[in-house]
């Protein structure tokens, strides 16, 4: 079953492991959360075109080879974006599934949102460190800005800022 | 010989959502990515070590390296969908010979995985998609893992500099390297957009400067908080800092451009001046 959850940043990412789940096998007991079998089938997914097509055939065969429970399953079939973001599953594997089922990035970010809203925070992985309240808010945190193309100004104007000094580069600045 | 070293950003959205983009600030970033393409080929580079940080494309948690090279003859990308990314699908020349004497020379110092089958995703081919259109020159991808924790510290990124840096110089061969990433950001997830503007620019001030020591400040914690988990890949930035040994540099453009993802970036370091 489940074993104890490791800390993988030190301050509370945690990653589940597996030992004895057993997909839809009979006489072999499902897992209670197998958040990294979930990724890896998307990971396998999101490179193999083979995979792809058995995966449109017929998903529910596919994901019998991986350890999953019946809720992970659903949402991989559904597709369910919001219960795989609340599940724990990277953003940078879910963008690509979302890609595949034709599905719109704005849609795409919505779906989140809307699982966060549905689901609760984000319950495995990376994302649990400080979870997603749910809400888009970019401007959330002190000195944190949404960052429009409207407040920043051209590119031109920017150049060499971040560097020290009046000139445009550090190099510069020392001359 | 190492001759050129810089940093670009390397979003999807900057090829495959361009259309929703200001088209003010996407024309400067495409602006800027020109004339790095322009100083890469001015430089006379007949190689470019590209440092990236990419997103499971090749490599999981079933095995994941801190750092990996490629080693192989080409490389087949995007992984991506193509109209997603708004790249078509690609063959990238690779140099077998070149990238084996760098791996050697590197793992003198740093541990490091190799492989001689990569699929570039868009934390290659987007930069590759404005600096080397024509696939023109042999590319030597590396790989940080900045996705899956834990990772490798940052001054772990900071020796890969310096070994790729003396890898660099023991070849004949003339070297571009650039490091791509984002800063600050949040990607792919409810928050994507969000940028985190000042300590942008805090950063690339230490980057400017070339500060090992307040480039090393950074612990994963700290970032994640005010960063996002896209500011993890600070680590190629890093990685070229170190390798440019002093250097000063130049940030050539930098605006944050929510469409994106993103505060997009490109900056050099000017490698003929001395140290300071």
């Amino acid at each position: 079953m489940l074993r104890a959850a490791d800390e993988a940043l030190g301050s509370g990412v945690r990653q589940a492991t597996m030992s004895t789940c057993g997909g839809s096998r009979p006489g072999v007991p499902r897992c209670v959360l197998s958040l990294y079998y979930v990724q890896k089938f998307l990971f396998e997914l999101n490179r193999s075109e083979e995979l792809q097509t058995s995966y449109w055939a017929d998903g529910r065969a596919v994901l019998d080879s991986y350890t999953l429970t019946t809720e992970e399953e659903d949402a991989l079939i559904e597709p369910d974006i919001g219960l795989l973001f609340h599940l724990g599953v990277n953003g940078q594997i879910l963008m690509h599934f979302a890609a595949l089922h034709q599905i719109e990035w704005q849609d795409y970010l919505q779906r989140m949102r809307d699982g966060i809203e549905t689901h609760g925070p984000v319950r495995e992985g990376v994302y649990a460190v400080t979870g997603y309240e749910g809400t888009h808010d970019p401007g959330r945190g002190t000195g944190i800005s949404a960052g429009s193309a409207e407040e920043g100004g051209s590119g031109a104007e920017l150049a060499g800022r971040p560097c020290r000094g009046p000139g445009i580069s550090a190099g510069s600045a020392e001359e | 010989m190492l001759v050129y070293a810089g940093v670009c950003s390397h979003a999807p959205g900057i090829t495959g959502r361009a259309d929703q983009a200001d088209p003010m600030a996407r024309d400067g970033l495409y602006r800027a990515f020109g004339e790095m393409r322009e100083a890469i080929a001015a430089s006379g580079a007949e190689a470019l070590i590209v440092v990236a940080a990419e997103h499971f494309a090749n490599f999981f948690m079933n095995n994941m390296p801190s750092f990996a090279v490629g080693m192989a003859e080409f490389y087949d990308g995007p992984i991506e969908d193509s109209a997603w990314l708004g790249i078509e699908k690609f063959r990238a020349p690779g140099d077998r010979d070149l990238s084996k004497r760098l791996i050697a020379e590197v793992m003198q110092t740093v541990d490091l995985a190799y492989a001689e089958e990569w699929k570039f995703d868009h934390g290659i081919a987007v930069p590759l998609h404005f600096l080397t259109p024509d696939f023109d020159v042999p590319i030597v991808p590396v790989n940080i893992n900045c996705q899956g924790p834990p990772l490798a510290p940052i001054a772990r990124s900071w020796a890969l500099g310096e070994a790729l840096r003396r890898a660099a110089d023991s070849v004949p061969e003339r070297i571009a390297l650039i490091g791509t990433g984002g800063i600050s950001h949040w990607p792919a997830t409810p928050d994507s957009g969000k940028i985190n503007e000042a300590w942008d620019r805090d950063f690339l001030d230490r980057w400017c400067r070339n500060d090992k020591a307040a480039l090393l400040e950074y612990d994963d914690a700290t970032v994640y908080a005010d960063a996002g988990q896209g500011g993890f890949e600070i680590r190629t930035f890093v990685t070229v800092s170190a390798a440019a040994s002093s250097a000063p540099g130049t940030v050539h453009f930098y605006e944050p451009i929510p469409i994106f993802a993103v505060g997009c970036t490109t900056a050099s370091y000017d490698l003929t001046r001395p140290p300071r």
